[in-house]
């Protein structure tokens, strides 16, 4: 499998010849309902995958717990499947021990806003450099229709009997908050946009955010709404956070596209000019090291 | 004159320099060929409440940190109150005249008024130095091996190294003017081959260094910020990474991150956060990838007291978890041990392939002890179990071997892809609800266990061949057994000791055939339940006595003697 996908390698860890999308696909069929936003993001990661010519010996995906975690068993390549709300620590881990890697972290919206949210503050402040699409369904699915943290006000589940008190979260407009130099948001109904904006994710050089709308057929299933209410961001100056903040925010029409773009030292490119001056001295041992204690 | 053997007492405020006082002298004492073990007990706010610290000095072998105090120096009055109840008839006292009234003192003394010799010369804040300097004069301390030891702590200043040799030398010359020794305390240089001097959580940082660990995540906690921060500075330099991170979940997330990815790795913390990362313990023994977890305990429950020490997270450590993973608990016994047994803990995540928790404690994270020179080849690093050409033909990540253990692939390799997961999986690792499956796959981890109990049970042992009457106990409290064991045989009663180093799971043969000739068998640990207690009884089935306080400090060689002595008169 891992050979259909290799060509001929180059430097940068990605092959010349085309590939197909389905080169990726694992052997494992997806268990999710028939009709959910998640295939669609499944198949706009194969295509990004295939766009972009990965190696599946060098490229990780990293996940949670939920519907959407179940993801990298359907893609051939390397893959973490760890428990709920931890995949940033993890994905943050593999890619400063080994920079060469691509890592890519997929989750829901309540493994990474609600379980897992102090690691997205921290990752995104860090700018390690990562992609992370969060498939935001607004409600937890795999336990069967709770209410999640991007939940509307007033919505009626069996855990949220009188309706959600709680405002929601907006994904996107956090994260350009917490300092990820790509925020973007997309939605599964519309694939072929969103395949573009997970290449342009993978492809940038820090912390990338992808929000991804992603409906749930079977507890809250709002295709038409969405379909009917997302449009495509304006142009506007992506180095530009206030604005971009701005047009996340808008609640009318959701955005979606780019809102934020920015190149920034990456927390794997401080630390290896950190180790640069370190070993400037040359490579200690551990010998060196006992010997301060004389 | 007692000669060398001493059990020095250094007590103040925090903030008079207890601390620092105490490390120079220490170090410079192992300088002299004299073996020390110190103990330090101190508040966890940065200013106000009381230090000790204590060196317990021996010209022969010494292996815990000592009882009664033969050298007692007071800063102030409070001081004195807390501490002069452990002062013996021959002891003597040095105190601040201006502090410590001197109508209650007793004892042999000198009385030194710290604050007109400081501030006359202007050495306020090098009040410690300047009691070093008296120490120096009236136990005759070398002040070379001083002057060499403060220079290389504060020599990258020159102001500060020429304050605290002026007080060196005021403390120093104001004894030889003032003082008329009276006591029966000296030292003595002698010769003894050049050793090392490192605390507890020094001696873990290097053994990490030594077994090739090249990723490290932490969060600070007391009492293990230590290798944060050691960490922090060194692994650059050794070509890898350390990184402080947001909380200890987050921490052992990436450390298993790193672990995945094929590079050693280790995190390291205290109780509440161990509780924090245990699930992910769990993930890690099911997963089936090494890690190595340091757990510097300190005193709880929760907050507890963070700068006390106690050994009550060993029922945490080896069974705390949703579900039945594997993971192996092993603690060290003293300060070179931590060195040998971190290492060892990484060949043993590594052969296989799970989580081993290293259980340190307060005591011995900040003890000091000088030791022989470290040797990092005596643990030669092991290879991990890889993938062969032929097993990555139809690689199967958790293939149910004959041992347990599958050729683990790292990201990079060709052919080799496969999903870590914590959710139950078939050999190549995807998600089977299979029954048994299942069932097959718990028996496989858990015969990771069966082995390391066998294959990995290193132990010390001590007393006499013919005992009827045993003591077993582990991690720090090994040094103050083994001298109650020293004592007790010395009065002719007939003691054994065993203090294993792989407490969980427990090395079933080793353990049942010194217990078969026992006729009682005392179990001696720091907390109040008796957890070491409590799974030995489970896996021998036999009933046995238990030695356990909770006082927030370690044991003494007295306490463990007088149960001893107890039991061997009464019977249990």
């Amino acid at each position: 499998m891992a050979d259909e996908a290799a060509g001929g390698k180059t430097a940068s860890g990605m092959t010349r010849a085309v590939v197909s999308p389905m080169a990726y696909r694992s052997e494992h069929k997806p268990t999710w309902c028939p009709g959910c936003g998640d295939f669609g993001v499944l198949n706009a990661i194969y295509r990004a995958m295939a766009d972009l010519r990965a190696r599946p010996e060098n490229f990780v995906i990293v996940s949670g717990i939920g519907c959407s975690s179940r993801l990298p068993e359907f893609v051939n390549a390397y893959g973490f499947h760890s428990v709920h709300g931890r995949l940033l620590p993890i994905a943050t881990g593999i890619k400063l021990a080994r920079p060469e890697l691509e890592v890519l972290a997929v989750g829901g919206d309540g493994d990474g806003l609600a379980i897992g949210g102090n690691h997205f503050m921290h990752a995104a402040r860090r700018n390690v450099d990562i992609a992370y699409v969060m498939m935001d369904n607004a409600v937890y699915g795999m336990t069967k229709g709770q209410p999640s943290p991007t939940s509307d006000m007033g919505m009626v589940t069996k855990a949220s009997p009188y309706g959600v008190l709680e405002q929601p979260i907006n994904p996107a407009a956090l994260a350009i908050a917490f300092g990820g130099t790509f925020v973007a948001r997309g939605y599964s109904g519309k694939p072929r946009d969103l395949e573009a904006l997970i290449v342009s994710a993978i492809s940038h050089k820090g912390f990338a955010f992808v929000h991804v709308v992603s409906p749930c057929v079977t507890f809250l299933d709002a295709f038409d709404y969405w379909q009917a209410n997302t449009v495509e961001v304006e142009a506007h100056d992506p180095e530009d956070r206030s604005e971009a903040f701005r047009i996340a925010s808008i609640t009318d029409k959701t955005r979606l596209g780019v809102f934020y773009q920015r190149e920034e030292e990456t927390l794997d490119e401080k630390y290896e000019g950190l180790r640069d001056r370190a070993l400037i001295a040359g490579r200690l041992k551990v010998e060196d090291f006992i010997r301060e204690y004389q | 004159m007692q000669v060398n053997s001493a059990m020095v007492a250094l007590t103040g405020e925090s903030g008079d320099g207890i601390i620092s006082l105490g490390e120079i002298l220490a170090k410079v004492l192992a300088r002299m060929g004299i073996n020390i073990v110190t103990f330090r007990t101190y508040p966890a706010e940065v200013r106000g409440g009381q230090c000790i610290f204590t060196i317990n000095s021996q010209q022969d072998q010494v292996f815990s940190q000592g009882d009664e105090y033969d050298i007692l120096l007071c800063m102030d009055s409070s001081a004195y109150t807390l501490n002069s109840n452990r002062l013996r008839s021959t002891s003597v006292l040095l105190y601040n005249s201006e502090s410590v009234p001197q109508e209650q003192i007793r004892e042999v003394s000198y009385g030194i008024p710290v604050r007109s010799l400081t501030a006359s010369t202007g050495l306020a804040r090098s009040r410690n130095v300047l009691m070093l300097g008296v120490i120096s004069k009236l136990f005759n301390v070398d002040m070379k091996e001083i002057k060499a030891v403060l220079s290389e702590r504060w020599g990258k200043s020159q102001d500060i190294i020429k304050r605290n040799l002026d007080a060196l030398m005021a403390g120093h010359d104001w004894a030889a003017a003032n003082l008329i020794k009276k006591d029966g305390f000296r030292f003595e240089s002698v010769d003894a081959p050049r050793r090392i001097v490192l605390s507890g959580n020094e001696a873990i940082c290097l053994g990490a260094v030594g077994a090739g660990c090249r990723f490290f995540s932490g969060y600070p906690i007391t009492p293990a910020s230590d290798l944060l921060e050691w960490l922090m500075d060194r692994l650059p330099k050794v070509g890898g990474v350390a990184i402080q991170v947001e909380d200890e979940i987050s921490a052992f997330g990436a450390a298993l991150g790193a672990s995945y990815s094929g590079v050693r790795s280790m995190t390291a913390t205290s109780g509440p956060g161990l509780a924090l990362m245990t699930e992910f313990v769990n993930l890690a023994g099911t997963a089936e990838i090494p890690i190595v977890v340091v757990d510097v305990q300190r005193a709880g429950p929760s907050t507890g007291m963070p700068t006390k020490t106690e050994q009550s997270d060993l029922s945490h450590a080896a069974l705390g978890g949703p579900g039945e993973a594997p993971r192996i608990v092993i603690a060290p016994t003293s300060v070179e041990d931590c060195f040998y047994q971190t290492m060892r803990a990484f060949n043993l995540a590594d052969k296989y392939q799970l989580p081993v928790i290293l259980l340190s404690d307060q005591s011995l994270s900040h003890r000091l002890e000088a030791i022989p020179m470290l040797d990092p080849a005596r643990v030669p690093v092991s290879s991990p179990k890889r993938p062969t050409p032929e097993d990555l033909k139809h690689y199967r990540r958790y293939l149910r071997t004959e041992d347990g253990v599958s050729p683990m692939s790292i990201p990079g390799v060709v052919g080799g892809a496969y999903v870590a997961t914590g959710i139950e999986r078939d050999e190549v690792g995807m998600p089977s609800y299979d029954p048994e499956n299942h069932q097959l796959n718990m028996r496989k981890r858990q015969k990771k266990l069966e082995r390391a109990a066998i294959e990995d049970a290193e132990f010390e042992q001590y007393g006499v061949e013919d005992a009827r009457i045993g003591i077993i106990s582990w991690g720090s409290t090994t040094g103050a057994v083994r001298e109650a064991v020293q004592l007790a045989v010395s009065r002719r009663l007939k003691v054994t000791s065993l203090h294993p180093k792989l407490l969980f799971p427990p090395p079933k043969q080793r353990i049942g055939e010194w217990l078969s000739k026992l006729r009682d068998v005392i179990v001696v640990e720091v907390n109040q339940t008796g957890q070491y207690q409590h799974i030995l009884q489970a896996e021998f089935g036999r009933i046995m006595d238990s030695l356990h306080k909770a006082t927030g400090l370690p044991f003494t060689a007295g306490e463990i003697l007088a149960k001893v002595e107890e039991v061997a008169k009464h019977g249990r």
